[in-house]
């Protein structure tokens, strides 16, 4: 959560919100001149950044609210980002984060040739690469000026949030 | 599209391929699915381009691992051929909660599995490349020359072979026509996604 926090910082200290394409500019531009930037704004308020860079350096990051569960993700496959956009739409848009990622490209299915000269699939012969599990990451995060009152409002609502409506529901 | 309409679309076009004696491995999917989408115009939403053997999504690619990883497909390997996708109970579950979207695009599901499913991934490629080619050549371009393209783009592809994959899908693709009114007048899907460039 905190890689988050440094970009926002990073992108509004930067003119234009992104890094000069001028050379020297950009070699000029060292993890020093970002850590200066980051104290300057979490001490003062008009400053660029100033909220993402006060969460870092007085370690007011969020906190996890709510990790990928097998058992919701039964009821729900998107039942990250159900309980994300619920959670922002019960205590507001700037205080929670998701971090969603699934693993891309295909199964690690490729062919081998054996040693008596036969043709096989990978996954045929290694119990292994069959097994091995896709990554798959869901976590919400909630600011901690809510997150005792987030977290028990999820707990209260959990199973109601993500309870999938059908399209003879939704109308 | 929701990602959960489009796993729910995904999910039973699956299970109407093994209905129909497909493999279903990921090349069947791949090329099934496109003609899914363009040539009866249900709405997948996946961006093709002409990859080695024939139209290829990456997007797709990367949808079927998610599935695997929320439990609506599994993966079954079956010696010696490797593997082929599953539909499991799970996605029975997700295509209940979307009973219109599934009885809109039921029949077209059937059509793609009845017309593509008894077919093998050398014929998919052959049939594949030469809807491709035909999408891009929209003044009418005649047979032998949409042939000659496809030979061009995959030169282990016969001239006669392409020939008679481009007289194959441009039967399918009148009869794609036929039966849904709603496709427009080249057959492709009406205008759901751009088709990318090749990459040939």
């Amino acid at each position: 959560m905190k890689d988050g926090f440094a970009a926002n910082v990073v992108a509004a200290s930067l003119d234009g919100g992104a890094f000069s394409i001028d050379l020297n500019k950009h070699l000029g531009m060292t993890d020093n001149e970002i850590t200066a930037a980051l104290w300057k704004a979490a001490f003062k308020k008009d400053e660029p950044g100033h909220l993402h860079a006060r969460r870092i350096v007085q370690r007011e990051h969020f906190k996890r609210i709510y990790a990928r569960n097998p058992e919701d993700v039964k009821t729900n496959p998107e039942s990250g980002k159900t309980i994300y956009d619920a959670l922002q739409s019960e205590f507001g848009e700037d205080r929670f984060r998701q971090d969603h990622y699934n693993q891309k490209g295909g199964s690690p299915d490729f062919p081998v040739q054996m040693r008596d000269g036969r043709i096989a699939s990978s996954l045929d012969i290694s119990e292994t690469l069959k097994n091995i599990p896709i990554v798959s990451i869901d976590h919400v995060f909630a600011d901690r000026s809510c997150f005792d009152e987030a977290r028990k409002w999820l707990k209260d609502n959990r199973s109601c949030i993500i309870k999938p409506k059908s399209e003879g529901e939704d109308g | 599209m929701d990602r959960m309409k489009g796993a729910a679309l995904l999910t039973r076009l699956i299970e109407e391929l093994r209905h129909k004696g497909s493999w279903c491995g990921e090349t069947h999917i791949q090329k099934t699915a496109y003609f899914a989408q363009h040539l009866t115009g249900i709405p997948l939403g996946y961006a093709f381009i002409l990859y080695k053997h024939g139209p290829f999504s990456f997007d797709l690619r990367d949808e079927l691992t998610a599935l695997r990883a929320d439990e609506l497909l599994k993966l079954e390997v079956q010696r010696p051929y490797g593997a082929r996708m599953l539909p499991t109970k799970q996605s029975k579950y997700v295509q209940g909660l979307y009973p219109r979207t599934l009885g809109k695009y039921e029949g077209r599901i059937r059509f793609i599995a009845d017309t593509f499913g008894g077919k093998g991934v050398v014929d998919l490629e052959r049939l594949g490349t030469a809807f491709y080619v035909g999408l891009r050549r929209k003044d009418g371009a005649l047979a032998d020359e949409r042939a000659r393209r496809v030979t061009d783009l995959k030169p282990h592809i016969s001239l006669l072979e392409a020939r008679e994959a481009v007289e194959e899908i441009d039967r399918i693709a009148a009869e794609a026509k036929a039966s849904f009114a709603s496709l427009n007048a080249d057959g492709a899907s009406h205008g759901q996604n751009a088709e990318p460039s090749a990459a040939d």
